[in-house]
């Protein structure tokens, strides 16, 4: 067996997530672009085997350089670090479900709230919207 | 987890890699591709397909690390994913293993959904 702390705490989990995110933000770039692997090649001056290793999600290379090419495709890398005990304390938080109930406005399709007001955060919360 | 006669296949499998001790550290990896992909990313080929295989049951992907594989079969209209997990020496015969697998599993499809 092995727990979700045995997990987070081996480096290749972190390695995994990292590298997913450099070869998404090439990829979102290429895709956005239309450009080929060849052609961003030529347009920063990446060596074929360098890019195909990030396009592999193998990328594993100086912090200088995970920089360089986050700002070659117009991003600014940032970096935050948790503590162990945090980060499982809030991957364990049960979601809290809230339930609203709305009525349509027939003049101008509005949504006017009839439920209680409960409090809102909105950069806190996701919302899904069931409609009967 | 698939279970068999109440034995936990894939807790077996980590502990049996685990004990050996050379590929124990590719298992967290495994997870992380995993973990991204149920997180709806993009993930590259080379670490996330769904794999060739035909079943009812519903779609059949691999995650891979240097020495590993992961299989998951996400069974549809349950919510349901069995995962398995093998080493890439064995590949060939765990997806013929698998392939089995799930055409026992289709001849219980009922059950399973009923479960």
């Amino acid at each position: 067996m092995i727990t979700r702390e045995e997990i987070i705490k081996e480096p290749g989990y972190w390695l995994e997530q990292i590298q997913g995110e450099v070869y998404r933000l090439l990829k979102g770039y290429m895709d956005e672009h239309q450009l080929t692997q060849k052609e961003v090649a030529a347009q920063f001056g990446f060596s074929p085997s360098y890019l195909s290793q990030i396009l592999n999600g193998n990328f594993n290379f100086t912090i200088s350089k995970l920089i360089e090419l986050a700002l070659a495709v117009g991003h600014v890398p940032q970096v935050s670090f948790k503590k162990v005990e945090e980060f499982l304390k809030e991957e364990n938080k049960p979601e809290q479900t809230y339930h609203f109930t709305y009525e349509i406005n027939p003049d101008g399709g509005r949504l006017a709230p009839i439920s209680p007001q409960i409090p809102f955060h909105p950069e806190e919360t996701t919302v899904q919207i069931v409609v009967n | 987890m698939l279970c068999n006669d109440g034995r936990n296949l894939i807790y077996e499998m980590i502990d049996e890699i685990k004990r050996e001790g050379v590929f124990g550290k590719e298992i967290p990896k495994l997870f992380s591709i995993v973990e991204q992909f149920c997180n709806l990313q993009r993930l590259p080929e080379t670490k996330f397909k769904q794999l060739n295989i035909k079943s009812d049951l519903g779609k059949v992907y691999e995650a891979k690390s240097k020495h590993l594989r992961m299989y998951l079969v996400h069974i549809e209209k349950t919510g349901r994913t069995i995962i398995l997990l093998g080493k890439k020496a064995n590949q060939k015969k765990d997806i013929n293993q698998l392939k089995s697998l799930l055409s026992l599993m289709k001849d219980q499809e009922e059950l399973l959904i009923n479960l």
